[in-house]
């Protein structure tokens, strides 16, 4: 059990990271920052009541606290293979890492499993800071439940997560993937503000990001205390265009391997 | 068929610049072979069609096992490792991602025939040139492949541990009966221990 690859890697990612002290703690110091940041700009639209945030309890910061951390949570996600990759290619270990007795499938899903880890301790650190600054707190299976919900949202993440090293591999600093990814979902899927202020062309956009869904099951659970069912209908279309994402990533990513053998170009960067 | 690797007709190009052409030739096991060449000759792209690194444009390769498992592939780029982890992370990194049964046992016995025991603790970017390239042989050697590539591995390797490794490697050849490939600009093995085969 201690000799599976997958907890070699977190431990070797975890003092990769913690290395740069100054970095890993300075994420934090991050948090926080933006944590307070919201909550002063919710302070200054208090008094004003909006038939976008009803549903949310009129609560903007709590709202956008959400928001904001499923954010990083699938940012880390995304960007942590592209950049795994890319530090291999400078490195000069990419061969190693695409070349060994395991699956390079496999190995890639191990190399996702500390940024999901960190990504959702994220998450839970996000919802913690909030409690202590905002007036509310949080049962402990709200908790449970979320990182419910963020280890379903992954799957979607995952197939971008593919995409984007497939991107890298072959196009080395290229990681237009990830960059469109954040932007679609920061501008559609109701990060900072609901869904329901986009206009309806927009709107139709933001339903078909899985991600919308996630976020929306997310804010329901937390602003309601359970897991709403009305969006069953709508988590059916979402996990079938995850299905798609994933299916094409993985095609891409074998793609992209048999291309860099092809021309000899995995270790150029 | 052969008990080592066969390769047929291999041909490969980057761009417009052939490299191999119609490359043919059989490395049995329990040999150890020079592949020399000046620069650019195709030694480097010799090994990795051989281990898999690069496919090639046309030809074949057949093994009677499977080559990924099986071949130990030592460049000379000291540096390919994760510098602000020591040198046992490190090592038990690589050993776990190259064998599912990996024995830490075996990198010990190494780091300790090549007398860096004491270095096991030491960060990676805190070694020398020659260390780094030390654990980058030891990280091949210790996933026990029946083939062993060292391109140009023996550079900055000082005259005692170069000599170390060239006992280790024909210890192997008699013992586990390897097949070795090697292409070295230094000196390395007298020549009776080699079969050289010129690009």
């Amino acid at each position: 059990m201690k000799n599976l690859f997958i907890f070699k890697q977190i431990k070797k990612d975890f003092l990769w990271e913690y290395s740069y002290k100054i970095s890993f703690f300075g994420q934090f110091a991050g948090m926080f920052l933006t944590l307070i940041t919201f909550f002063f700009l919710s302070k200054t639209f208090e008094a004003n009541q909006s038939i976008h945030l009803d549903s949310y309890a009129n609560n903007y910061f709590l709202f956008s606290i959400i928001g904001i951390a499923f954010l990083d949570h699938s940012s880390i996600l995304i960007r942590s293979l592209s950049s795994s990759i890319r530090d291999a290619q400078a490195f000069g270990y990419v061969d190693t890492l695409l070349h060994s007795q395991r699956s390079t499938i496999s190995v890639m899903l191990c190399m996702l499993a500390y940024p999901y880890i960190k990504g959702n301790l994220k998450f839970v650190f996000y919802l913690l800071f909030a409690s202590l600054i905002s007036d509310f707190s949080l049962p402990l299976h709200t908790y449970a439940l979320a990182s419910l919900i963020l280890f379903s949202s992954s799957l979607f993440f995952l197939g971008i997560a593919f995409l984007s090293g497939a991107f890298v591999l072959v196009y080395k600093q290229a990681d237009p993937i990830n960059y469109l990814t954040n932007i679609l979902i920061s501008l559609l899927s109701g990060i900072i503000y609901p869904v329901s202020v986009l206009p309806n062309y927009l709107q139709a956009f933001s339903d078909a990001i899985p991600a919308t869904y996630s976020l929306e099951l997310l804010r329901g659970l937390i602003f309601n205390g359970y897991l709403a069912d009305e969006v069953d209908l709508d988590l059916i279309g979402s996990f079938f265009i995850t299905c798609i994402i994933v299916i094409i990533s993985l095609v891409m990513f074998n793609f992209a391997i048999n291309k860099v053998k092809k021309d000899g170009s995995s270790g150029k960067y | 068929m052969s008990s080592g690797i066969v390769l047929s007709e291999i041909s490969k190009s980057f761009n417009e610049n052939e490299v191999l052409a119609n490359f043919s030739y059989t490395f049995e096991l329990n040999n150890i072979y020079k592949i020399s060449g000046p620069n650019g000759s195709g030694k480097t792209t010799l090994f990795k069609i051989i281990k898999e690194i690069y496919l090639p444009d046309s030809g074949t390769i057949k093994a009677n096992f499977k080559l990924t498992e099986n071949i130990s592939y030592i460049d000379n780029n000291p540096r390919s490792f994760f510098h602000r982890l020591n040198v046992s992370d490190n090592l038990e990194y690589f050993l776990s991602l190259n064998d599912p049964n990996y024995q830490l046992s075996i990198v010990e016995e190494l780091m300790d025939f090549f007398e860096i025991l004491n270095f096991r603790k030491t960060l990676f970017s805190d070694l020398s040139q020659g260390q780094m390239q030390l654990i980058s042989i030891i990280r091949g050697l210790a996933n026990k492949g029946k083939v062993i590539i060292l391109d140009e591995s023996f550079s900055f390797l000082d005259k005692n541990i170069k000599s170390k490794l060239e006992s280790f490697l024909i210890d192997q050849q008699i013992k586990e009966k390897n097949l070795i490939l090697f292409c070295s600009h230094d000196v390395v093995f007298s020549e009776s221990n080699f079969i050289e085969l010129k690009l």
